[in-house]
């Protein structure tokens, strides 16, 4: 069982990540596969008391996104025992090092040129936070092939 | 009488009742407490009257007249009577106390003290002192205050009520207004729908409540008699549209194997051909006939487990007979690896014909540029995308593209009847599906098509 982070800002793009995933550590061992999005803590005090009752970060969660990754789930049925969606709440070290224990992960992997696109004023690019944390990361280019785009669901049918 | 004044009414008369209660309420126990004040006065003013008038000790009943003279200030029509005891308990009634029931008097020697009202006048009596010298002293008095209090209270009260009551129907009226807002607004909609748009919807509330579920309604039997109205209507031109298709095979088919001599084995293999295009032809027919009798109500359809890569593959092999030059090419690449979630319910020859006019509209539209047919499945549907890089449609001519016999404005160069895409939507609905098209004008168009997983 190999437990595999991925930063995603909710974008169909950063899912794409999971194909190289799949085909560098999907032989062999099954893959349990943690998209991550990294938020700041809110500043505010009341913000701050009701942020374990929260849920409205959930609605960042786009349909597009949940059916990009049911589909990619689906494609790599065998492959993939799960593919999940979590929140980083802070920007500290020390929190992202608690996350990545507490998911139990074997490796980071990271899209190469990635525009990190703000969810949400929270939102923030954990790219920092991977650097310092020494867990192995690797690197993802996303190839681009020449294709009109109108809809953001068809950017999944890039490998 | 309307709904909104039914819900005036009711609401104006359940608000007026329940105060009316309440001040009711409040009246009838401010009464009562009032009373029991006003004799514990009266109880008091007997017991000191008797201790002032009837003590023997003269110091005592000095000072018992003192307090009462000082202190207790006389009340109106207050009077005091002293009605001595003998040994079996009778008594001399004073002419002035005749009004009195017998009842109040036992009261009295049996309890020692009791109550009496008469209108205006209460009585309060005690039993003093000791035999042989036993008195029952009485005090009268008129509850001036107290009268006045509660007809005070009785005025408050009713200009309260007139207030609330007016407050109320005001209120009432906007909260009618407010409740109804919504129906009005379906109602002024719903009557602007007529035979010529029947494809006008209903904006349903953002809310998740009744008016929700109205709208929802009404928009599926709108979608119901649109669709039955449509085929209706144009049964015929979508008959000889569909039908026009295997048609120009079977003449293409023919023409090819007429115009020169041929060997037995390519005659044999057009008659194949021709044999498997009147097939569909009867397919369609018969899919089509269907379609006109059911009027979409769902009934009578035969639903069948099919595999939508089959389908598209299918659907492909007609558009290669039809159009050898086309450049369709099936997208594989997320196709789930479980076979079981390609499975849909559906009518195989109403699917196929849906599919081939929008992969054919694709092709079509391109001029045979590259279209790229993409499936994939999540857990509950089963996406199809349909891309092609052709002319477009016009952002503001998008609404329209589901009317029957709409083309968009730039499409006078290719042949067509603007009949394939509303009846691709109709099947595709009728299969609890969904049709959704993204066009970037010159650029190309998406159609992305779900349906649900069987």
């Amino acid at each position: 069982m190999k437990h595999i982070l991925i930063p995603t800002d909710f974008s169909i793009r950063s899912l794409r990540v999971v194909h190289h995933v799949v085909d560098r550590f999907g032989a062999g061992e099954p893959l349990k596969i943690v998209m991550m999005h990294a938020m700041q803590m809110p500043g505010s005090i009341m913000d701050l008391m009701m942020l374990s009752r929260r849920s409205s970060h959930y609605d960042l969660i786009t349909d597009d996104y949940k059916e990009a990754s049911e589909i990619l789930k689906n494609k790599y049925g065998s492959a993939i025992q799960s593919l999940k969606t979590e929140f980083l709440m802070g920007r500290s070290n020390g929190v992202f090092r608690n996350f990545l224990l507490y998911h139990n992960i074997d490796a980071i992997v990271c899209p190469a040129e990635f525009n990190f696109r703000k969810a949400s004023p929270y939102s923030y690019d954990p790219a920092e936070l991977i650097r310092k944390s020494n867990y192995p990361v690797h690197h993802v280019s996303l190839k681009k092939k020449e294709r009109m785009l109108v809809s953001a669901m068809s950017e999944l049918f890039e490998i | 009488m309307s709904i909104r004044v039914k819900i005036l009414i009711l609401f104006t008369a359940l608000t007026v009742f329940i105060i009316l209660l309440i001040a009711g309420g409040a009246y009838f126990l401010a009464n009562q407490y009032s009373f029991t004040d006003f004799y514990k006065r009266l109880e008091i003013r007997a017991i000191i009257a008797a201790r002032a008038a009837l003590i023997k000790d003269r110091d005592n009943s000095a000072t018992y007249t003192e307090i009462r003279n000082e202190h207790l200030e006389r009340m109106p029509y207050e009077k005091e009577y002293f009605l001595k005891l003998d040994k079996e308990g009778h008594f001399n009634r004073p002419a002035s106390l005749a009004s009195l029931p017998g009842s109040f008097f036992e009261m009295v020697q049996l309890q020692r003290k009791a109550n009496y009202r008469s209108g205006d006048i209460f009585y309060s009596g005690v039993v003093f002192g000791q035999d042989p010298d036993r008195y029952i002293v009485i005090v009268s008095a008129r509850n001036d205050f107290g009268r006045r209090y509660m007809a005070d209270l009785k005025h408050v009260l009713t200009i309260c009520l007139g207030t609330a009551g007016i407050l109320v129907l005001t209120a009432g009226f906007f909260f009618s207004r407010y409740i109804l807002q919504p129906v009005r607004v379906m109602t002024a909609r719903v009557k602007t729908i007529r035979a010529h748009n029947l494809h006008l919807r209903l904006d349903p509330p953002d809310s998740n409540d009744e008016m929700f579920e109205l709208a929802q309604t009404f928009n599926n039997m709108l979608d119901r008699l649109e669709t039955a109205f449509e085929t209706q209507n144009n049964f015929v031109s979508n008959a000889s549209h569909e039908l026009g298709t295997p048609l120009t095979a079977i003449i293409g088919e023919a023409e090819l194997a007429l115009n020169k001599q041929r060997s037995d084995a390519e005659y044999r293999q057009s008659i194949q051909v021709i044999l498997g295009e009147a097939e569909r032809l009867e397919h369609i027919t018969k899919s089509l006939l269907r379609l006109a009798q059911t009027g979409f109500g769902g009934k009578g359809q035969q639903r069948e487990r099919l595999r939508v890569d089959e389908l598209i593959f299918s659907v492909k092999d007609t558009i290669d007979q039809i159009n050898p030059d086309n450049n369709v090419e099936i997208d594989y690449s997320m196709l789930p690896e479980d076979e079981a979630k390609l499975f849909i319910l559906g009518d195989a020859q109403l699917l196929h014909l849906a599919f081939s006019n929008i992969v054919q509209n694709a092709c079509k539209y391109s001029d045979n540029r590259p279209v790229s047919v993409a499936l994939a499945a999540t857990d509950t549907n089963i996406i199809l995308l349909i891309q092609d890089q052709g002319i477009g449609i016009p952002a503001s001519e998008l609404p329209f593209i589901y009317d029957p016999f709409f083309r968009a404005s730039n499409t006078s160069g290719y042949k067509g009847y603007g009949i394939g895409l509303p009846l691709s939507r109709n099947i595709i609905r009728l299969h609890g599906g969904n049709i959704i098209v993204n066009s970037q004008q010159g650029k190309g168009t998406e159609i992305r098509v779900t349906l649900p997983v069987a």
